[in-house]
């Protein structure tokens, strides 16, 4: 297989994972519509772009990854158990009281370097790893994904602006731009505009790509960096990807997955991802 | 004068004297935290755009590349100093008391308590100190916000050289630190000669027979005036300096209650969360019967103006405590 097959037959894994995860959650539900728009970005930072290294975490000149739109970490756990810091009996086990993905907020060992479940936390805390970096000459990179819901905390624009007036080079930050957050399209809620223009203007450099559902657009993106300055990738996704009936649909934000919609949504990904296409997987 | 290197040198009366020119922060910021980055090349300072005002140009100048002025944005300060603490520096934030805790609470809870990370968190200009610049600028809730995290450490020096030797423990203490500076330039002095500091271990000042007092912050100073005035009236008041509020010193609690019936705690801060409350709270539930009285900021807003024309509002004037006390003593003893 080539790299993008490779990256896709994971990307297809994971929406499996994802829904196997949300679907074991029962009746608690679980954010399925965020993280199936993050599938493609995270498989190809896990299996694509960061350096690191399962058997020692703690590897000193490893990537750091600083999580943000952590509504989306079903995705992200998926990538961690695809290149093996998690195991399918952590994910299985994902829902029950006391077992080890809760509660602890940082496990570099598990691949877990920060966390936290509230918008705007991420990417000041990814400016302070990359100010460290700079300062102390390291050459690991800094990367950061962040939901364009969660450009509506301030907090965040007061990070732009710090990453740029310490050149920070060395961050890079993904914008997960599915156009939606918990109660409808993100125009309608708080517009967020012309986003490229902005991050311009708060002196990032800035590139765009049409779908960030698509592996080889988000490579290329994420490539496309000079590092001259920091850099911000804005990938125009679909909330709920893959799924009809939870694509670009705000209710699924967080929602059941019954047994029903469960099956529906895997031979779905089946015929079109799997065994439907090229009969590949 | 200095303590680096972990020798402890002697302070002489006349350093004391000149620490009262530059106000609790100078002290434990331009001197104390100079030594401490001195000794780690790992230390940051991150500030707020106060660098003027606290006392940091000097270590600034210093050490240009670890003094990192974030500008006026305490929500991503915290948050910067969580990403540069997560790769196992020890990080300081400086800004006003009222801002660094009340606008940046969530990235506090959850990067210094949650986390526990080993972030010092500088309050400057504590309780009322910024006086007319009015209630926006006041800090009287900041131990309540700070006290109720796990993790936290809560430590209020009550003058210029216990700021400074609270600066000097701070470099040595791991995990998360709320450190409330309430003292400004010229304020009274406290402590005349140099003394032995640790963190968590209450200070008697003042033996008296009849009740205690205990304090903290710019407060210790007027309970010391205070129990002046009660002595003068044939009262014996015992002053105690508890510069850490968290954790809590119980086991000096466990002492006092055996010796005294009744407990005055005054503070520049309000009556709800402080020391008071936390004092109230440990001997409830000792169930000793012993009374605390609780004085400070009585969960009212107060018209702006000087220290003093605030603090007779909520009656903590030295001889407003003592007033309070006289009545209260005299009402206990008639039954």
């Amino acid at each position: 297989m080539s790299d993008i097959k490779c990256l896709e037959k994971m990307a297809f894994n994971m929406r499996c994972i994802v829904l196997k995860m949300a679907h074991d959650a029962g009746k608690k539900g679980a954010h399925l519509g965020g993280a199936l728009s993050a599938v493609e970005i995270y498989a190809v930072l896990y299996g694509e772009i960061l350096k690191y290294d399962v058997d020692n975490p703690y590897w000193e000149n490893r990537d750091r990854f600083i999580a943000g739109k952590e509504h989306g970490r079903l995705a992200e756990y998926a990538a961690l158990c695809e290149v093996g810091f998690l195991s399918e009996s952590d994910l299985d086990n994902c829902s029950v009281d006391g077992n080890r993905l809760a509660g602890h907020q940082i496990n570099v060992e598990l691949g877990l370097e920060y966390s936290c479940c509230s918008l705007g936390m991420a990417l000041p805390v990814a400016v302070g790893v990359a100010l460290d970096a700079k300062r102390k000459q390291k050459a690991y990179k800094v990367y950061t994904l962040i939901g364009d819901g969660e450009l509506d905390e301030g907090a965040v624009w007061e990070a732009f602006m710090a990453a740029s007036h310490y050149k920070l080079n060395n961050l890079i930050a993904i914008v997960d731009r599915n156009h939606l957050s918990s109660d409808g399209k993100t125009e309608d809620i708080m517009s967020l505009g012309n986003l490229k223009a902005k991050f311009e203007a708060f002196g990032w450099e800035c590139e765009e790509i049409e779908d960030g559902n698509n592996i080889e657009q988000l490579i290329k993106g994420i490539n496309s960096n000079k590092f001259v300055k920091p850099f911000v990738l804005v990938a125009n996704t679909v909330k709920g990807k893959g799924v009809s009936y939870a694509e670009n649909v705000a209710a699924w934000h967080r929602g059941i997955v019954t047994d029903k919609l469960y099956e529906d949504a895997i031979s779905e990904i089946e015929n079109v991802y799997g065994k439907g296409k090229n009969g590949a997987y | 004068m200095c303590m680096a290197r972990g020798k402890t040198v002697h302070i002489d009366e006349l350093t004391i004297k000149t620490m009262r020119k530059i106000g609790s922060s100078g002290s434990f910021l331009g001197l104390a935290l100079k030594e401490v980055m001195s000794d780690d090349s790992d230390v940051y300072i991150l500030v707020a755009d106060v660098c003027r005002y606290s006392g940091l140009s000097k270590v600034k100048e210093l050490f240009p590349d670890r003094v990192i002025n974030v500008g006026i944005a305490e929500q991503d300060m915290i948050g910067i100093a969580a990403g540069l603490a997560l790769q196992g520096a020890k990080v300081y934030v400086v800004t006003y008391a009222s801002f660094v805790v009340l606008r940046a609470m969530e990235q506090v809870r959850h990067n210094a308590s949650v986390l526990g990370l080993n972030l010092i968190i500088v309050g400057i200009n504590a309780g009322y100190s910024m006086e007319d610049l009015g209630i926006s600028h006041w800090s009287t809730e900041d131990i309540a916000m700070t006290r109720c995290l796990p993790n936290m450490k809560v430590v209020c020096p009550s003058d210029n050289l216990e700021a400074y030797k609270v600066g000097i423990e701070s470099g040595k203490t791991k995990g998360p630190m709320y450190v409330r500076l309430s003292g400004v330039r010229d304020d009274p002095i406290v402590y005349e000669k140099d003394y032995e500091y640790s963190l968590g271990k209450t200070i008697v000042l003042k033996d008296g027979e009849d009740a205690l007092i205990l304090s903290h912050g710019s407060m210790v100073n007027e309970s010391l005036k205070a129990a002046d005035l009660l002595k003068e009236n044939g009262i014996g008041a015992a002053v105690a300096d508890v510069h850490t509020v968290k954790p809590l010193d119980t086991e000096y609690l466990d002492i006092v209650i055996q010796k005294y019936r009744m407990i005055f705690v005054v503070e520049e801060h309000n009556i709800i969360g402080g020391l008071g409350t936390a004092v109230s709270e440990y001997l409830a539930e000792k169930g000793c019967g012993i009374r605390i009285v609780r004085l400070g900021m009585r969960d009212e807003i107060y018209y702006p103006g000087s220290r003093k024309y605030i603090w007779q509002q909520a009656g903590i004037c030295d001889y407003q405590i003592a007033e309070q006390m006289k009545r209260l003593i005299g009402r206990w003893d008639n039954g």
